[in-house]
């Protein structure tokens, strides 16, 4: 899970913008990583490919400053569905 | 009284020592921190050889240190010049060489960008704030706090510059709008006194510091000796953190785009917090869709609202302070000038429009730029001098008066384009548009969406042989022009379409835009 959401943020958000291996406690969302728009396409991978509904109330900064808070917010997410 | 911004700075660090000045996230500095640290820098600077009226850069995402900075080369009787970080290195060598930058104030995160804005012909003498290694002289902030805390005696009056924020220009290449001690202060204390703030309001500050919105929280609240919440980049990308930051954080205060609040009105949550605190919402930049605006109203009842009018050149000239927009009204007007402001409107013969005739609004006020640096014939054709010697800043913006004499909205005389707050000027993005080999000719209009948001589109005409959009397109024009100049969307057509008098009649490009043809995005 989480080396296909860095594969994703990466390759579609990030491009040459940064250089080398992304870390995935890296905070995507302080020093214009990944903009607004990059957001809701972020939003929309994760809806897409691990197949959630992210109701407005969780889409927070917590939820989403790295990649391993997506992943943790995504384990959580199934965790109450399973 | 003060005269001077920094004695704003020294007087609230007297007035209310342990008072936040700034925050930021879980950061926060006092007036009394601030002067101390601002004193410290300013002696580092004027030992890095900074002296009265030299410029000086900020480079640094909108954060405390950006306060620290500002207030530090005030206090070397510098003038600052707010850089955006996510500007094309392009541009940021062009503001080094054009205003003659010697020195920066930065931060360790800006090293690769300053590494890149610099070449063999284009300089700088010292940079501040950046450890890792760079081809000039640098200063680490552990450095700069073995520097005295004592604001240093540098003599400057009034009349000095202060500070320099660029624009787009038409020429495709940014112009510095010059602000004074004087008419930076005329802002401070006219905004202040409109907006009645005092030591106790804490303003919620959305804009970076290279955009003219974050003077109120940059030089107001210091002169009120109230606290300035920075909005931290992530809180922009999330409404509805940044609803629980404004409850949080017991805003009372909140200036920005219209677009920041329609993003906190349509996913948001608003009616999940509590949002008592806010006693003015102030908005400028570009009209406020008057549906979205009266949901937002009926969502923060207890405040009122304040449609912002000014260029960055006078900073603010008009206001339109309401609580509730009868049904009647379509548009938010621009309401009426402020204090020591006298504002005109000449209509196409030169003359000054009568009645409810539109015309150019013409602003004659103490908050008024000094002119464009280093371009005394931009600044003579912005500025229209009358017979008594009172000066005028024409501002290109339409407007007419209603039946209570406020001022009504009614366009551009140019082709500019209001984007999210930001001016564009599509001739500057055409030039650069056309310098691409694979395109002959280009037309950059603005496209208005349904909420009232406005984006850059471009219709353009390729060479001979050439089949859809440059590949390196996208790269191409954000290497010369920042993110929010650069087209979203472009239209391939055979030629541009021109009026019976040959000039490209951008009314029909427009109308075209929303019929037939299909836009493509770059990538």
């Amino acid at each position: 899970m989480k080396q296909q959401i860095r594969d994703f943020v990466q390759k579609t958000l990030i491009g040459d913008l940064k250089a080398g291996e992304l870390s995935t406690s890296e905070n995507l969302l302080g020093g214009g990583l990944i903009d607004s728009l990059g957001v809701m396409q972020l939003i929309a991978f994760v809806e897409d490919e691990f197949d959630l509904s992210i109701p407005t109330k969780d889409m927070v900064i917590e939820n989403f400053e790295s990649i391993d808070a997506v992943c943790g917010y995504i384990g959580r997410r199934k965790d109450t569905e399973s | 009284m003060s005269k001077l911004l920094h004695q704003s700075l020294t007087d609230s660090a007297e007035k209310y020592p342990d008072r936040d000045a700034f925050r930021y996230g879980m950061d926060s500095i006092t007036y009394a921190e601030l002067l101390e640290k601002a004193s410290r820098l300013a002696n580092a600077l004027i030992e890095a050889r900074v002296s009265r009226g030299d410029r000086v850069g900020i480079l640094i995402n909108t954060s405390i240190d950006s306060a620290v900075a500002l207030y530090g080369i005030l206090l070397a009787g510098a003038a600052y010049v707010p850089i955006d970080p996510a500007s094309p290195p392009a541009r940021i060598r062009f503001l080094i060489e054009d205003c003659d930058l010697n020195v920066l104030v930065s931060a360790e995160d800006q090293h690769s960008l300053i590494l890149d804005s610099l070449s063999k012909e284009v300089e700088i003498e010292c940079v501040i704030g950046v450890e890792n290694e760079l081809p000039c002289r640098q200063m680490a902030w552990s450095e700069v706090d073995a520097f005295k805390s004592e604001a240093p005696t540098v003599s400057i009056v009034e009349d000095d510059l202060a500070y320099i924020m660029y624009t787009s220009g038409t020429t495709g290449l940014p112009k510095g709008i010059m602000h004074t001690h004087f008419s930076g202060m005329s802002y401070a204390r006219l905004s202040r006194s409109l907006y009645e703030i005092n030591e106790f309001d804490r303003l919620g500050n959305h804009s970076p510091l290279h955009f003219d919105i974050s003077t109120l929280g940059f030089l107001t609240m210091p002169h009120s000796g109230g606290t300035t919440v920075i909005v931290p980049e992530a809180y922009k990308k999330f409404p509805v953190s940044l609803a629980r930051l404004i409850e949080a954080e017991e805003l009372s205060i909140w200036y920005s785009v219209p677009l920041a609040l329609i993003q906190l009105l349509q996913r948001g949550m608003l009616e999940e917090v509590n949002l008592g605190s806010l006693r003015w919402v102030l908005f400028g930049g570009e009209s406020f869709d008057t549906e979205q605006l009266r949901k937002l109203i009926k969502l923060i009842p207890n405040a009122r609202f304040s449609n912002v009018y000014g260029p960055a050149e006078v900073n603010q000239c008009t206001f339109y302070n309401f609580s509730a927009l009868p049904r009647q009204v379509e548009e938010v007007p621009l309401g009426r000038a402020w204090d020591e402001t006298e504002i005109v409107l000449i209509n196409e013969g030169g003359d000054l429009a009568g009645g409810k005739e539109t015309g150019e609004i013409l602003v004659s006020t103490s908050t008024m730029m000094k002119g464009y640096w280093g371009s005394p014939d931009m600044t003579a054709k912005s500025l229209h001098t009358t017979e008594v010697n009172k000066v005028f800043y024409r501002t290109g913006d339409l407007a007419r008066r209603n039946e209570k004499g406020e001022l009504v909205f009614q366009g551009r005389r140019d082709r500019q384009i209001k984007t999210r707050g930001y001016r564009v000027e599509p001739a500057g993005v055409e030039l650069v548009l056309q310098r691409h080999e694979l395109i002959v000719e280009a037309a950059v209009f603005g496209y208005e969406d349904k909420d009232g948001e406005t984006s850059i589109k471009a219709a353009i005409v390729l060479r001979e042989g050439a089949t859809g959009l440059p590949a390196d397109l996208e790269n191409f024009v954000s290497r010369s022009i920042p993110k929010y100049a650069c087209p979203s969307k472009y239209l391939i057509v055979n030629e541009l379409p021109r009026t019976g008098a040959g000039k490209v009649d951008y009314s029909l490009i427009k109308k075209q835009a929303t019929g037939r043809y299909r836009f493509e995005a770059a990538n």
